[in-house]
């Protein structure tokens, strides 16, 4: 045969263009997708200040009631329990007041039977099951705010859309404040949250107050003192009177022993509590029709 | 007067007492209205001599349990459920209080009531009570035989247990006739079943008006009111006499009050945790006592209501080989394992 012609059968086989593998090299290897869950191999290992929430998170921490025996110990470790058989069905991440969430709830009212909010963490509070938190967005220049249980039933997830940690642990200040800082895209996407194994920036910036009538705030029973507003500037013009009133306030507060709560010592406790539940929530034997006979 | 008891723990008489008009005079106060010294029961004995003391006691009252066996059950026959009867409850401490949802998603309160050694005393037959209606005595949760007189030590041990803080009485006919010394466990309720709770409330002393039957009261000073502020007003219409149970200050709580009508949704068997729908009165750690409800609406008529609103009658025996869950839910209750609720 000619050279001609084999080279032509060679070039014109019956692999097509399309399925080009001859243009693809065996030693090409595609490159993992990035994701906003963060394996223990990417992200490492959880630092002192973010634990696993199935371990421990803010809501584990009893209140403090004193005398001691005006407390019982068993309720606390019944209601661990029950908050770690609602974390092993969904997932509940990590966010503390400041940070933008949103939240799916199913709704037998709503199109595909479920509802989605979007909103800023106001506060979060509670023991336990009774946690609750706030979701706050002004849409079309109208302030609506969400309470949830953390721990109910009917919430199809939780997402978590940008990660921020205040200083503040109450922001119902912000209902005073310029609005931007509460209002939030409904289809916002999420940014990917500082991994693991690092501690988290906190915002420390300053958040002006507007001129208003009505507060919808109590600035005056709140303690510890605000950091993230400005207060003292603000009230210089109008209310002296209030002004004197919160300083007097405030020298005796901090001397308070009762509303300084040591829990770090009560921390331990809880993460080898948590540790021990988790491998003996599968072994407990559970029943919604057993009758005495 | 200073005994070896205040010493020994600390604690001080009051140098100036008050006699029953809260008067104080210290010299003319007469000897027989003075607090009666006590002296604590260790107070001739050693270190050594009291841990033994405390060790023996243990050991006696876990040699009295194990004296009880299922076989001493059967002496007493078990007669059928009648209209009209009524079965015997149990003692328990409140624990706290606990959210709970529903398959629908709504959402309700339930207090923790923890059944701690719960225990029949004694059992009372009708003659020797009241003519018409039995009785029997239940217990809860053990204590030092020492801080208590002896007296209370044999009404104990008569029925072979360790001495209890709190008895109950409960008012049963002689159809639920039950043995002194039986244990009744969470399995003596059933999920679903209605109950009635009794406890003391908590005490507020005396208060007045506003608090105790949350009336309006008057203006603040702001408004221009003088010396018209946490009153009621008038007390009396034009009858010239003040009628009975006008509302004046006075003792608020500290009382014993029912709550009827509260439903068990929910029992955990490990540690004898009853899951009580709603509030009851009492603070934590106080003793509760429960029993099956007094509603008309809730009392069976057949014997096939019985098996939804009364629990085992008269009392649950378990059946061999039987392996009773830890974790007991009613139907309509949403056990938190379970995936999350969606509408179709």
């Amino acid at each position: 045969m000619h050279i001609r012609n084999i080279a032509h059968k060679f070039l014109y086989s019956q692999v097509s263009w399309k399925s080009s593998s001859r243009f693809v090299s065996s030693k090409f290897v595609a490159p993992s997708r990035p994701t906003l869950k963060l394996s223990d191999e990417e992200g490492g290992k959880n630092i002192d200040g973010r634990e696993n929430p199935k371990l421990f998170s803010e809501e584990y921490i009893p209140p403090q009631i004193l005398p001691e025996w005006h407390s019982n110990k068993l309720k606390y470790k019944l209601e661990r329990m029950d908050c770690l058989r609602r974390r092993n069905v969904v997932e509940i991440p990590e966010f503390y007041p400041g940070s933008i969430l949103s939240v799916t709830v199913s709704d037998e009212y709503g199109p595909e039977k479920n509802t989605k909010f979007v909103g800023r963490c106001l506060w979060r509070d509670g023991f336990a099951l009774a946690c609750k938190f706030v979701l706050r967005n002004v849409i079309e220049g109208e302030g609506f705010e969400i309470m949830y249980h953390l721990h109910s039933p009917t919430i199809q997830q939780i997402q978590v859309l940008r990660l921020e940690k205040w200083i503040d642990t109450d922001l119902r200040y912000l209902r005073d404040a310029d609005p931007k800082h509460c209002t939030i895209d409904p289809n916002m996407i999420a940014q990917a949250p500082t991994p693991v194994s690092q501690p988290l920036p906190v915002f420390k910036e300053k958040v002006n107050l507007g001129d208003r009538t009505w507060w919808g705030w109590k600035f005056d029973r709140s303690w510890p003192r605000p950091y993230n507003a400005f207060i003292e500037e603000h009230l210089l013009e109008e209310d002296y009177i209030e002004r004197d009133r919160l300083r007097e306030r405030q020298t005796y507060m901090k001397f308070d022993i009762c509303r300084h709560y040591d829990t770090r010592s009560l921390k331990k406790q809880i993460m080898t509590e948590m540790e021990k539940n988790q491998k003996r929530i599968k072994n407990i034997h559970k029943s919604t029709s057993w009758q005495p006979n | 007067m200073e005994t070896l008891h205040s010493l020994k723990s600390g604690s001080r008489y009051k140098d100036r007492y008050t006699d029953k008009f809260g008067v104080r005079s210290d010299k003319f106060v007469p000897v027989s209205k003075l607090p009666a010294p006590r002296w604590h029961w260790d107070y001739d004995l050693t270190e050594e001599n009291t841990d033994f003391m405390k060790q023996m006691s243990q050991v006696h009252d876990e040699e009295l349990l194990s004296q009880q066996s299922p076989l001493n059950d059967d002496e007493w026959s078990n007669s059928p459920w009648e209209q009209g009867s009524l079965r015997c409850g149990a003692v328990g401490m409140k624990v706290g209080c606990q959210p709970l949802w529903f398959r629908d998603g709504t959402y309700a309160v339930c207090t923790l009531v923890q059944l701690q050694d719960c225990h029949v005393v004694r059992y009372i037959p009708k003659e020797d009570y009241n003519t018409k209606v039995a009785a029997a005595i239940v217990g809860c949760k053990n204590t030092n035989p020492f801080h208590r007189n002896e007296k209370y030590a044999e009404f104990c041990h008569n029925a072979g247990i360790p001495l209890k803080t709190r008895c109950f009485r409960f008012h049963i006919t002689e159809n639920a006739a039950i043995k002194p010394g039986t244990k009744l466990d969470v399995t003596h309720f059933r999920p679903g079943q209605y109950v009635d709770c009794l406890a003391k409330t908590i005490g507020w002393g005396t208060q007045g008006v506003m608090q105790r039957y949350k009336v309006s009261g008057g203006p603040s000073d702001a408004r221009g009111s003088h010396g018209f502020h946490r009153r009621i007003g008038s007390i009396a219409n034009r009858s010239g006499h003040v009628p009975k149970n006008t509302k004046m200050p006075g003792q608020l709580g500290g009382q014993y009050v029912t709550v009827r009508g509260l439903q068990i949704l929910r029992m955990n068997t490990r540690y004898n945790v009853l899951y009580i729908k709603g509030r009851m009165p009492g603070h934590t750690n106080q003793f509760i006592k429960i029993s099956d409800s007094s509603m008309k609406k809730y009392k069976p008529q057949t014997e096939e209501q019985t098996k939804k609103l009364l629990g085992p009658f008269p009392r649950y025996r378990p059946t061999e080989g039987e392996v009773i869950p830890e974790d007991i839910y009613h139907e309509s209750v949403f056990p938190l394992d379970e995936p999350t609720i969606t509408f179709s």
